[in-house]
Formats: structure tokens, sequence, C-alpha cells
């Protein structure tokens, strides 16, 4: 039953959301036919094109028919591409799974690593530097970070060609290769952040009564930390990590405009610029089924891992 | 004070310190006006008349840049403001009631987190229109959901605290006990996120110029002047950097400073240089006990198994000079000797036990020499455990000496099976064991410790185990691998007398089948008694007496000891405390159920479990009524029930009078944040008292419970066990109850502050004509303080 | 524990490896050539395209009967030539033989009759989104004759107008072909390949284009997001043409490219809403004219270079453009300040200006105007709106009180003056003047050349002497031009002619 609730729960905050959306659409001025006809057409032509779309129906009367389409698995055509929405997707949406997957890699395989030295060495030289460093790092705003590897890794030391994007159908190699930078840009502050969570996490864990009966066993630090602490404090963990992938997810928009990646981010610039109702209200949907259900799923752990506490 | 000199709050301080200064010279007065444009000056190099250089338009960067500053420091902190007022109320308010607005927060919460920012920031601005003030509007609009949810759980944390139950119990209001009691708590972790919420809107605020939104030119932020520097960073990249410079320094500042209340900032002490200055310290206090005579003398074989000598242990502190706990001990263990160590906490029994094992927490160090010396089949070993090697010291802990812990509900990892706990104990030495023969191995020490069922205990986790079992555990782990050495530290305190008396019967038979010799720390003297044919008595970190057992109990020498044997008897209360038969019948339980399950409207749904079932129970005025049981017995529930923080699901309770609680942890059942005089005040404050009133009352109860007139200023934190708790009687009488329900009021102290708090306890029943309700695991002090006495 | 930290590093230097290997391979015969564009097409159909961004691009897909040159002629492209009756109410074009479209097909007149049709929003059944070219509206009848063995198409009109040539350029596509906006087929020098949306449009070269073929085999155009990303790229040599460049870009770019400098077909002003207090006086209006300093402009944005401009037409006109009106309003604050006296405004006014946000160059601009308006007691605040709401708020709903904004045309100096005609919808800054409208009609029906040049040149001084709105500049074009490719042309109107384009030969 419980599990039921929360289910139709996590539905109504995705139907708040997507007509959230639709609301928005109705306050700002200019509309789809407006922005792609231009200055060239007379008022007559934008007239019938506002027709032709739909865009005088009453608000409601849209929203039904959005959502009748959704239903129906159509999500609408774009008046910016002039191709089904479902089309952009297919060419989008796994460059920008790719770019938050391999952001969330690096964000793993630097932070776990880094987080478990410094729980170890805590208070020492290394640490102090550290934790300052992380500091730093959180201090920069994400697109400088961007501009900043494109220049120094893409100009300066010819790792990658800034701007040269390669789509994931023409080549995974190629595209993992060139998406590994703008993956760095997303990740290096939220590596800083996780290494610091992780950081208090392991410390204070470290001061658990188990730990020392785990050393009176006569086994070493660094095994502690490995199959003692890490365990319990990625339990805790488990929160923060939520909150970092629905960030990557939603967030990545001023990394992709950077680098120029052909991924939902720049679409929905792209498209909130142009009115471009369908794509925004498909991308709407897109990252609120992912960020709410990615939070309800964290609270049902973080209850059920509260039990065997 | 330790918090200000640290090396990060310093660079945090300076680097907020410089953008500040930045933006208040920039207010004064620019040194060139930040609009004026000039062709000529079209990106000049930084130079002595522009030392940041000047821009595309010919503009002097560092007077943007201090303008640029100061607007992005306003959006930040108004930001906090608005974001951070109505995001800490909804926080809190959802929080704290729970229930259906609490879910439909959460639900707004978390599409607003999923609403693209861009089109939330378009919408807002196309409501309010751009410009500074709507830009504030917008992201102080944007980060109500962030500090909602964080103020939330901080919350949630906070709600089953005793210290919000005690508050409920004196009448607080519940926007009183949210706003004033528990909100003070969480201000450490409300600093933490509105700072990240400054850096944030800041952040944000340059992420929305990229777009156009944020801050109209040609007025300059810090964000603005980044976006459009981008392609001039080969041309001109001051017109970046320097913009650039000053927002990291004001971002980190603020990071910096937040840390270091945050608490997990780096700068403790580094503990390994810690312990080797406590090290350096002790030496020169005490040149002679650098260990070198021992070697002369030990040269032939010891018939000691552990040799313990000149031991003297020390902490570090704030101050320059260690702390010093034990004062040069010395002693010796034969093999299969039993060895009890006896004296109050604080007297160095627990930490010198640790320091034999290398267990000292991380700012402890210690000098002396420590050798296990035992005899194998390979011959004769002498460890020299004192000159520590980290390396050499694993192989022999768990092998040929081992240990068990007081607190066995937190002395066995919470996330690992049993089986995976134990078998680690079996990595020693070099031969590699099958699963088989590691599982027949667990499941025979196991037996031993007559635990059956042995199969379901190695495949479950800790919290599925009762106490008991938990005990018997530690010990079959501990004498896995035969150890010649067993320290057992307090191993049967936290049990209930039954499972006490199984435990040491258990120690027996396995220190008569191994010949291990024991060390037995306990600050029971009955327990030593039965067990230890020696015991050491130790005080303030020296060994004041020693010798047999019998002798030592029978006539004690020094007069400590003796002391110590009279308090352990401790003086019988309960004759001073006699009632009248005839007394007025005030406290009358009949047919009480109690149970935890869901509940739909009054009827119980489903029992999930039962905890009363048709209880009965009358109480006389004047009466101290004990009621003794195991823990997990239902007695707190009970408790609950009858001072009105639970109600009744089944049956009646007439209760004539009012009733006050005191709560059995005295570290949770007070409020921390808050001062001595503030506590005793608040029962009153509650009831609208006027403050002259109020002040003499409290200073007049602080009299009452033993407590020095100064301590009414000094915060609960700086109090000890016994003094808080004394605290929280004086707090309980001050709303005059009549009855007072005293739930394990003092099984968490020491045997000597129990002591002080059971006089306290009866010189208060007769003063204010009480009637004690007095619920605790331990008979032995019921029957000696209780009228009279119920057994569960 | 420490193989963790092994393969954790592992893991890292790999991927950083696989990245190395990058290089890309040339190909043979004569390679390809990257030009660098800022902004996506809006549709690959010619006859919805509206966007200058897209037309530009398209030029090299599709043809119309006669196309713009090089000095903003029109050259005979599908016609091979083309008559306009003495009483200009006819037009009689010759259609080329042997012109095939990509697809193969020969073209005939029956496509040239639908095409223009279409562009003239005549066919019975008119497509959405195909937005009818105003000016033909006057066309009353599109016939084809055979006259010995060649093809001609005569196009009737309503009223003489001996300037409809200038839009006569509309592609020419095969009848009923319907995925033009997927698969677009034309007959230009350069064959349709791909397009993905926001990041590449690519065309080959087509071999059996009747006139002077293409040197490369293959065009991409590589769009990016802003002129700040294509920055990128071009410092990577990622780009090998890139136009729009600013000034201070094609400078840090002096080493791998040649800058080639031409002037934009753009007409760059401070609009003035006349409907609104206080820029309905004329006083006011050429106060602000006479206290803008057009040189400091010209020298801050373009280093110099570009064309100061007086009334409503920019230079790539020729013959129609009056360059007379550039003096009208020379740099004169006292006079300004004076005229500013005589409106009432002693000490000066305070006014918003609406700047579209995605264009930085006018945002750049504005920002200029703002210190020099300083200096003489006006107070311009500026407010950056997105290019949608600019559309709704201030193109088409007229509220606002000034904007700066370009604005371009067809090869027709009838196109863009339009703007200012009395009542028209494009006329967004509510301009009224009946002798600018007398001499605007007249000027569009003489069939005498020489008098339509003497009456659109005095339109343009009367714009001038109202000082209608603050006549910028025609901003200056920088293409950069990567060494080792020349013949890169400026066109008077919005077209990037790729076909032209020849390696360098080796001294």
């Amino acid at each position: 039953m419980k599990a039921a609730r929360k289910i139709l729960s996590m539905a109504a905050a995705v139907v708040v959301l997507s007509f959230a959306t639709f609301m928005a659409f109705a306050i700002l001025p200019g509309d789809a036919a407006q922005t792609k006809l231009g200055t060239e057409a007379t008022p007559e032509q934008v007239e019938a094109l506002r027709e032709e779309m739909g865009l005088n129906d009453n608000v409601f009367v849209r929203y039904g028919r959005w959502i009748g389409g959704v239903l129906h698995g159509n999500l609408g055509t774009s008046s910016r591409f002039n191709c089904p929405v479902s089309d952009l997707f297919r060419q989008m949406l796994p460059n920008t799974l790719l770019l938050a997957g391999l952001a969330f890699v690096i964000i793993l395989v630097l932070s776990f690593p880094l987080g478990m030295l410094y729980a170890r060495y805590p208070g020492s030289i290394g640490d102090r530097a550290g934790v300052f460093a992380n500091q730093t790092f959180m201090a920069i705003p994400g697109f400088f970070l961007g501009i900043i590897i494109s220049v120094v890794l893409g100009i300066g030391l010819k790792l990658f060609i800034p701007g040269a994007f390669v789509s994931y159908d023409e080549g995974l190699g190629p595209c993992l290769s060139y998406l590994f930078f703008p993956a760095l840009s997303i990740a290096i502050p939220k590596v800083a952040m996780t290494v610091r969570f992780l950081r208090s996490a392991l410390l204070t864990e470290k001061q658990k009564e188990y730990v020392r009966t785990a050393r009176s066993k006569g086994l070493g630090e660094w095994e502690i930390i490995g199959k003692h602490l890490l365990p319990n404090a990625l339990a805790a963990s488990v929160t923060f990590l939520g909150v970092i992938v629905s960030e990557i997810v939603a967030g990545s928009i001023v990394i992709e405009q950077v680098f120029g990646v052909n991924g939902l981010g720049r679409l929905l610039v792209v498209c909130v610029a142009n009115r471009d109702f369908d794509v925004v209200q498909a991308l709407v949907l897109y990252i609120g089924i992912i960020v709410i259900v990615l939070n309800g799923v964290i609270e049902t752990l973080v209850q059920k891992g509260g039990d065997n506490e | 004070m330790k918090k200000y000199r640290s090396f990060n709050f310093i660079c945090g301080g300076v680097f907020l310190g410089l953008t500040v200064l930045l933006v208040l010279w920039g207010m004064i007065h620019t040194p060139y006006d930040p609009t004026a444009i000039n062709a000529a000056l079209k990106n000049h190099a930084p130079t002595l008349a522009h030392p940041f250089g000047t821009d595309q338009l010919g503009r002097d960067v560092l007077s943007r840049v201090m303008i640029g500053a100061g607007t992005s420091f306003l959006i930040g902190a108004a930001t906090i403001v608005i974001g951070g007022i109505v995001g800490t109320l909804i926080g809190a308010l959802a929080g704290f009631f729970g229930g259906l607005f609490d879910t439909i927060v959460m639900r707004i919460n978390d599409s607003l987190l999923a609403f693209p920012g861009i089109l939330l920031a378009l919408v807002l601005v196309c409501i309010f229109g751009t410009g500074e003030k709507n830009v504030i509007l917008a992201l102080g609009i944007l980060f109500i959901p962030s500090i909602a949810r964080v103020v939330r759980s901080e919350i949630k944390k906070q709600v089953p605290m005793d210290y919000v139950a005690n508050a409920k119990l004196l009448g607080a209001g519940k926007m009183r006990i949210l706003f004033v009691h528990i909100l003070p708590n969480i201000r450490a972790t409300l600093l933490v996120t509105m700072a990240v919420g400054f850096n944030n809107a800041v952040l944000a605020e340059a992420g929305l110029s990229y777009l156009g939104l944020g801050v109209q030119p040609p007025k300059a932020s810090l964000g603005r002047m980044l976006s459009e520097g981008q392609s001039y960073l080969r041309l001109s990249p001051w017109t970046v950097l320097f913009p650039g410079l000053v927002l990291a320094l004001c971002v980190l500042g603020v990071t910096l400073i937040s840390d270091v209340y945050s608490g997990n900032s780096a700068d403790t002490e580094d503990p390994v240089k810690a312990r080797r200055k406590i090290r350096r310290i002790l030496h020169e206090r005490y040149p002679e006990t650098d260990g070198s005579d021992s070697k002369g003398e030990g040269s032939g074989k010891e018939d000691a198994v552990l040799t313990v000598k000149d031991l003297r242990i020390a902490f570090a502190t704030d101050t320059n000079e260690p702390n010093e706990v034990v004062h040069g001990i010395s002693f010796q263990l034969k093999p299969g000797e039993k060895l009890g160590i006896v004296g109050e906490s604080g007297s160095g029994k627990s930490v010198t036990a640790l320091s034999v094992m290398h267990l000292l927490p991380e700012k402890g160090a210690a000098i002396g020499d420590i050798s296990v010396t035992y005899e194998d089949e390979a011959g004769y070993h002498k460890v020299d455990m004192s000159h520590y090697n980290a390396k050499e010291m694993q192989r022999y802990r768990g092998a040929e000496i081992a240990m068990v812990f007081q607190e066995p509900m937190s002395s066995l990892n919470p996330s690992m099976k049993i089986r995976r706990q134990m078998a680690e104990m079996l990595t020693h030495g070099e031969q590699k064991r099958t699963r088989e023969e590691i599982k027949a191995r667990l499941t025979e020490a196991l037996l031993e410790v007559d635990l059956q069922d042995t199969d379901r205990i190695l495949a479950s986790y800790p919290s599925k185990l009762s106490g008991g079992q938990r005990q018997r555990i530690m010990i079959a782990m501990a004498m896995l691998n035969h150890p010649k050495v067993l320290i057992c530290d307090e191993p049967t305190t936290a049990l209930d007398a039954e499972t006490q008396e199984q435990i040491l019967a258990l120690l027996e038979r396995l220190q008569k089948k191994y010949q291990t010799a024991i060390l037995f720390i306990s600050h029971d003297l009955s327990i030593v008694k039965r067990l230890c044919d020696r015991v050491m008595v130790f005080h303030n970190g020296l060994v004041v007496e020693e010798g047999k057992a019998d002798e030592i109990f029978e006539h004690p020498k020094e007069a400590y000891m003796k002391q110590l044997i009279a308090a352990s008897e401790g003086a019988n209360y309960a004759k001073g405390m006699e009632v009248p038969k005839d007394s007025e019948e005030i406290v009358k339980v009949s047919h009480l159920h109690m149970a935890f399950g869901r509940l739909r409207g009054r009827k119980p749904l489903n029992y999930r479990t039962k905890v009363l079932e048709n209880y009965n129970l009358t109480v006389r005025r004047g009466e101290v009524y004990g009621i003794v049981g195991r823990s997990g017995s239902g007695k707190s529930t009970l408790a609950k029930c009858l001072c009105g923080l639970l109600r009744p699901l089944v049956g009646t309770m007439e209760i004539k009078g009012k009733v006050g609680m005191v709560f059995q942890d005295p570290y949770g059942s007070l409020n921390p944040s808050k001062s001595v005089l503030w506590l005793l005040e608040e029962p009153l404050r509650i009831r609208k008292v006027p403050k002259e009133e109020r002040i003499a009352k409290a200073k007049e109860m602080l009299l009452a419970i033993g407590l020095p007139e100064d301590y009414g200023e000094r915060k609960i934190t700086e109090l000890s066990g016994g003094q808080r708790q004394r605290v929280a009687i004086g707090m309980a009488l001050m709303s005059q109850p009549e009855i007072l329900v005293l739930d394990e009021p003092v099984s968490a102290l020491d045997v000597t502050v129990q002591e002080q708090i059971l006089a306290l306890l009866a010189q208060l029943h007769d003063r204010y004509h009480l009637t004690y309700i007095f619920i605790t695991h331990d008979r032995a002090v019921m029957n000696r303080f209780a009228t009279n006495v119920e057994i569960w | 524990m420490k193989k963790y930290i092994l393969m954790a590093l592992l893991v890292t230097v790999s991927a950083a490896a696989l990245c190395g290997c990058k290089g890309n391979t040339k190909k043979s015969g004569n390679g390809s050539v990257t030009v660098g564009i800022t902004q996506d097409l809006d549709s690959l159909d010619p006859h919805k395209a509206v966007a200058a961004g897209t037309k530009e691009v398209l030029y090299n897909v599709y043809e119309g009967l006669v196309k713009p040159d090089q000095n903003g002629n029109l050259v005979p492209a599908v016609a091979e030539d083309y008559q306009i009756s003495t009483d200009g109410k006819e037009y009689t074009f010759k259609l080329r033989k042997g012109v095939k479209f990509h697809n193969g097909k020969e073209v005939t007149a029956e496509d040239v009759i639908y095409s223009l049709k279409r562009c003239a929003g005549m066919l019975e059944t008119p497509e959405a989104g195909v937005n009818a070219v105003a000016a033909l509206s006057i066309i009353s009848d599109i016939v084809t004759e055979q006259k010995d063995g060649t093809e001609y198409v005569i196009i009737r009109l309503k009223e003489a107008n001996t300037e409809l040539i200038g839009y006569l350029t509309c592609s020419i596509v095969p009848k009923d072909y319907t995925d033009l906006a997927t698969k677009p087929v034309g007959t230009g020098p350069f064959r349709f390949v791909s397009y993905t949306p926001m990041k590449s449009f690519v065309m080959e070269k087509n071999n059996d284009y009747y006139g002077e073929k293409a040197y490369y085999d293959k065009v991409t155009f590589s769009i990016s997001e802003s002129t700040d990303a294509a920055f990128l790229k071009l410092q990577a040599g990622e780009i090998d043409v890139f136009p729009y460049l600013t000034v201070d870009q094609a400078e840090q770019l002096k080493g791998t490219y040649n800058i080639e400098v031409g002037e934009m077909s753009l007409v760059q002003g401070l609009f003035l809403n006349n409907k609104v207090k206080p820029f309905d006086d004329i006083r006011v209006r050429q106060a602000i004219n006479y206290a803008v300093n057009k040189d400091e402009i010209l020298q801050m944005l373009n280093g110099g270079k570009g064309k100061k401009i007086g009334s409503g037409v920019f230079a790539g006109f020729k013959s129609y453009y009056n360059d007379a009106c550039t003096d009208t309003y020379t740099y004169d604050p006292e006079k300004a300040k004076q005229l500013l006296k005589e409106a009432g405004y002693e000490n000066g006014f305070s006014f918003t200006c609406s700047v579209p946000s995605n264009y930085a160059y006018h945002v750049q601009t504005a920002e200029i105007l703002v210190s020099q308006l300083a200096k003489v007691g006006i107070k311009m605040n500026i407010q950056l709106i997105e290019w949608a709401s600019w559309l709704s708020d201030v193109y088409k709903g007229h509220n606002f009180e000034s904007t700066i904004i370009g604005l371009d045309s067809q090869l027709a100096p009838s196109d863009i003056l339009k703007y200012y005609i009395g009542g028209s919808a494009k006329n967004f800054i509510n301009y009224e003047s009946s002798r600018y409208d007398e001499l605007y009609s007249k000027a569009m029906s003489t069939t005498d050349v020489s008098e339509k040049k003497e009456l659109y040149s005095l339109a343009q001084q009367c714009l001038a002497d109202d000082a209608a709105s603050v006549f910028l500049q025609s901003p200056s074009l920088m293409v950069a031009v990567k060494k080792g490719i020349t013949g890169y042309k400026f066109y008077p109107v919005y077209v990037q002619d790729m076909a032209s384009l020849r390696p360098e030969e080796k001294k």
C-alpha cells in the first residue's frame, strides 16, 4: 500500500510540473509562430500559422491535446526544427546520458580514493591542502571551468579539438573521447563536494566503537577503511549521490553550450528561446521523471536504511 | 577559542575581508567611472594607472570589478535572506508536523528542483522584469527548495530526542517547541547551508548573465564580466582573470569560514604529530623510565605472560601541556591468572587496558614498557609492545592478546554479517583456510559460548540479536585464536543481572579450558570479587592497593578502598521514606493495553509489537513505587503513558495531581543549546510567570539540587553526567508536580555519582512530599530505595 | 586497498589516451572546407526559410530564375535571359537548356511556374508555413510559351513595377516534390548531403552544374552556439572560413588566418518610437542625432572599419544609395543641448532602450551610446530582452521607447525603405510623413531608372531631415579565411557563396 501511495504522489508531482511548464509558456511573451516567421512575414501570415499550430485555442484545450498525445506515445512535433520531437530525442538523449554517465563515473573514480586518502590521514598537511583545494574547485563557476579546460587542454595541449563534437551515432570511441572533457568540467566541482562529504562521513564512522573492535582483531588501517568504514559511509552518502545525479542530469546546460555538445541541455535553451512548446514540455517531462523518481527512491532507501541501523 | 586560530579560518577571513574591502572602497569612490568608455584605451594591459587593465570598451576593469563585486555580494546576501527565511520556515514546519503538509511540500520541492532553472528564471524575470531587484527575487525563490529540504531533514533528526518530549511535558506549545527549543540546535547546519546558498546565488547570477538575464548593462556584475570576456581570453585575458579571481575569492572565503562552523574543517590538529609531542614531553618529565633497565633484569625467562612497567598515559589538550591520566603503573599477569582492576571512571583503569592493546584514542599516547611473553612449539617469545610498529602490532593483536569491550550494542559493525566479522579473526598466520574450514571453526566457537542455531546467527546482522547474544559473540571472537591474554573492559556492565551471571560463568569456563590469563576491569566490586584471584585498586591514575581478592575485600588497608566498598553497599534510603498505609491513592491504572502499529482512528489496525497487556497499577501518595524489569519490557512506554506523552490505547488512568518525568539519558533530555538557568526558568516562562520571580525561584531550585550559584550561566554541554541529571530533576520539579516518574535515572551514572543522586532524590522526596514511580533494571538500587517493588 | 587506487588511475589515464588518437585523416580529391555559422537553419525548404542566416547557406543549393552577383546586379541563372516590357507589366524569361535538378530530372517550365506560384502564394492549396512574398501579390498570371525549340515563361502583372526582378530570385524546385524540408533538391552548384540540428549542414560538389563548377568536393557548415563558442573552434583550427568575426577576435587570429573585410548589407540604427514622448518632438530626435558620435562607435566596435550612414539605405545598393545624407547630423553636443533646451528638456531626460540579448554587437553599441548621451544629460537605460519577446513586443506590438537593431532586405530599394511607409505593419517606429509616402509610391511605379534613383534619394533625404531615427552604420563584415584558401566573395545581400572558393596556387 505504501509503495502505491508513493508512486501516486510522484505521478501527481510530474503532472503538476508539466502543467507549471505549460502555464509558464502561457505567460511568456512571443510564441512559436511569431519567432518562426520573424520580421519578414505579414501579420496575416503569422495569424495563419498560429491558427494552423492551434496556438489560438484556449489554454486548457491545448494542454489536454498535449496530454492526449503523450498518452498515445506521440510527443508532438518541434516547431523550430520541423520534425517529430521523438527524432530530436533519439539524436540528442544518448549524448546527454553519455555525458552524465561519464561525469558520474569520473566523480566515483576520483572522489572515492581521494575521500579515503583524506580520511586515512586527517589533519595532516596533505589533508589540509586537499580540503583547501576542494573548496577552491567548488568556488569556480561551471562555464568558467569549461572555458579554461577548452583553452588549456584543447587549444593549448591539443588533447581534443574544442567544438568538434562527434555524436554517438558517428562512432562511440571518438564520441566518448570528446565527451571526456565536458564530463570533466561537470565532474570537478561535484568531485570536490563528494570528497568533502565522504571525508566527513568516514571520519564520523571512524569515531564509532566497532572500529576499535576491528583494530583489536589486528586489521590494518586501510583494511578497516575499505571493509568497515566505507560501506557504512556509503549508506549515508546515498542521498548525497542522488542529489548529485539529479543535478548532472538536469543541470549540464551551460557545459553543453560551451563544448557544443548536441545534448538536451542545449536543445532546452534553443527551444525556450524559440517558444518551441512541444520540445520543452517533453524535456521537462524527461528531467522531471528522473529527478522525482530518484528523490522518491532515495527517500525510501533512507527510511529502509534507518531500520537496520 | 581553538576555532579562530585555525589555518582555514584565517584564510577565509583574509579572502572575504579583501572582497568586502574592495566593495566598500568601490562604494565610497571608484578610481574611474565604471561605465565611461574610452576608445583610445581599448584592451590595455594592466598598468599602474589601471591596475586591472581596461576592457574591450576601454573601461577600467578595477572600477567595474568593485561595482560588480558589490552587486554580486548584494545578490548573494539578499537571496539567502529571502530564500533563507522562507525556506527555513517551510522546511521547519514540514519537518516538525509531517503528515500531508510534509508530503505536499516535498513533492513541490522535488518538482521545483526538476523544473529547468532557465525556464523558471525566464518566467520570473518576465513577471518581475529584468534588473537587479528582480534577479534577487528570482534567485531567492530558486533557493527555497534546497534550504527547505536541509532544514526538514535536520528537524526530523531532532524531533525524536528526549528534550523535545521534555519540553512538551512542561506544557510548551508546538510552535514554541519548534522555534525556541529545536531551531537553535540546527544553527550550525543552517549556517553552512546559508553559506552554500550565498555561493550558489553569486554563481547563478554569473550563469544568468551568460544567458543575458542577469544584471542589465552597462552596470557590471562579476557574472556579466565573465561571460562578456570569454572571447577576449587571448587578446586581453585580464578582463576575465580579475573578475574570476575576485568571484573565487569571495565564494572561497565564505566556504572556508562556514566549514569551520560545520565542524568538518580540516584544521583538526594532526593526531600523529600530537602523539609524538606527548611522548616527547613525557620522556622529558620522567627521564628514568625509558625502559633501559627492564632489559637487564628480564634477561632470564619471565614467568609472567604480560609485564607492564612504569606505564604513563597522557592526552593532548588545547594548551601546550598534555593532560596526564596514568602516572606510572607497573604490574605483571601470570599465565592462567585472573587479575581484576577496580576503581571509579576516570581512575585510568580502562585507558591502561586500551594502551596494552595500543588502542588509545587518536589524541592519546603512552610511555613505559609493555611486553607479552609466551612459550609455544617455536620456543620462548618476548614481544616488546611498547616500541610501537604498526605492522608488527597487527600480527599480535587478536592472535596472542585479545579484548572484549563494554558496549555490545555498538562494538559490532551494524552493516556487516556476524560470519564475516568473526572470520576476520582467522586471517592471522599464513595458512589459508577454505570456506568450509572457517565455517566449521566459527560454528564450534559459537557452540562453546552456548549459542545454538549457529547458522542463523552467522548469517544475521548485529541489530537482529540481543545484547547478551552479541556479548557472547564478542567473547567467542576474542577466543578464536586461543590468545594467551584476554582483556575484558566492563564486559557485563551494560547487561541485565540475569545475562551478567551467564557471561561470568562462561568466562570462567573458557579460562579454565584454555588457561588464558584474564585482565578483568570493572567498577562493580561484587563481580570482581566473585571472578578474580588477585585485585588491583586504581585511583586517579595510580595503583593504591594490590593483593589477593578475598583479603582485599575483607579487610581493606587503604582509606579509599574502604570508601569504595561502603559506596557499593550503599545506604538504605527506603527506611527513611515510610508511608502510612491509609494515605490516599493518587494513581490508579486499570486494564492498560499499549501496542505499536498502524492506527486507523482509535482502533489499533494491526499489533506490530504488543507492549503492555491488561496492566494494573495503584500508587499511594508519598510512596516510592519501584518497577524492575529487563530492558525492552515496556517500562519506558508505561512511563510515557503515566506522564501523558503517550495516550493509552485501551484502559483507564486516574491520576490526581500533576506528573513530572526525569529521563534516563542526561545528555539527550536537556536542550544542548541552553544554559542551566534558562532551563530551570522554562517551566515558569511557559506559564507566563514574571521575570524576577522566575529567576528567584530558579536560583532557589539551583541550591535545592545542590549546584553552586555560578553554575546558572553555564551551558549544559559543560556539565558532567551527574550535574546534568540534577538539572533534569530540578527542571521537573519547577512545575511543582506531585508525582515524579523516574525512568532509569541513575543507571547511566557511576557508582559514587549514583549514590549522590539517590541521596538528593530522598531529600527532595521529603522536602516536597513527592510520590515517586521509579523504573529501572537494577534490582540492587531498588532494594534499598523503593518502598514497594514490582518485578516484571 | 592499494588495488582500488591503482585501478582508478588506470581508468582515468586510458580515457585520456583514447582521445589522443583522434587526428582527422585528409581525404584525397579536392578535399573539404568547414564554414562556421552561429545561426541554426530554420528550414531547408527555400520558400519557408526566413532567417538571413538560413538563406545565405541555401544560396549554394537552390537557384532562382536570376540570382544576385558580387556587385549587386541580377545575373541570369535558371533563365538564360530576360526582358521587361516597356509598360513594365510583363516579364519574359528565356529558360536555359540542359539545367538539371540534383535528382537528375531536367528543369521544365512547369517546375518554374509551380515554384513561382508557390512563392507568390498563388497555388490552389496554399501550403502552411510557406510565407508568400508580399511584393509578388501584384502578379496576375504566369504562362509558358514554346518558341523555336526554347521554352519561355511570361509573368503578367496587375500594375507596372520595374523593380519586381529583385524579388524573382525565389528558388526553383521540382513540381509537387514534397520533402524539401528533409531532402532538399535544387539546381545550385552544391548538392545536399545531410543536416543535424544544432550541429552541421553538409553539402557536396554538383558535378553536372551548368555554370562555373565549385572546386571543393565537400563543404560543411558547422553550427555553434555563439560567436564565442565558434571562436574556440577557430582557435583550434577546426573551422576554415568564419564570417561575422568581431574586430577583437580578428586581431587574435592574425597568425593562421587571412582577415577579409567587407560591409554588411545591414542598416544598424537606434530606432526611436515616434509616437512616444519625448520622441514625438522632432527637435529631441535631432538633438539625439547630434549627440551621437558615430566615428567613436566605428572606432570602438570595428576598429574604424564599417560605413557611417545617415538614412535608411546601406551602401550595398550602390546606384540607389544617397551618400549625401550621411553628414546631415555631424557630432555636435552643443547643438544637441541647445535643441533640447528649445524642446523644454533643459536638464535632459531618461528613456529605456530594449536591446535583443542574443546580439552582443548591438548590446555593446548600446553601452557606447549610454556614455555618449550622458554627456548631453540624456540618461539611456538598457533593457536586454529575449529575441522572441523583441519580435512580439517591439516589432509586432510597437510598445517600446527605443531599440537597437539591424534591418536587412532583398536587392530591391523598395524592400529596405518599406519600414517607413505610413501605417504599414512593418513601420514599427510609427514614422508619419505624407511627403515620404508620396515619394516612395511614385518611385515604385516609375519605369524610368534615372527618375527612380532621383525619387529614392529624395525619400532618403526626407528620412534624414525628419530625423526618423538615429541611423548609425552598416557594420564591417570581417571574414576569417584559413591561409591556403582564397576566392571568398562579398555580396551586398545575405549570401555565403562557397562555389568561388579555390586553394591558393603555391608560388
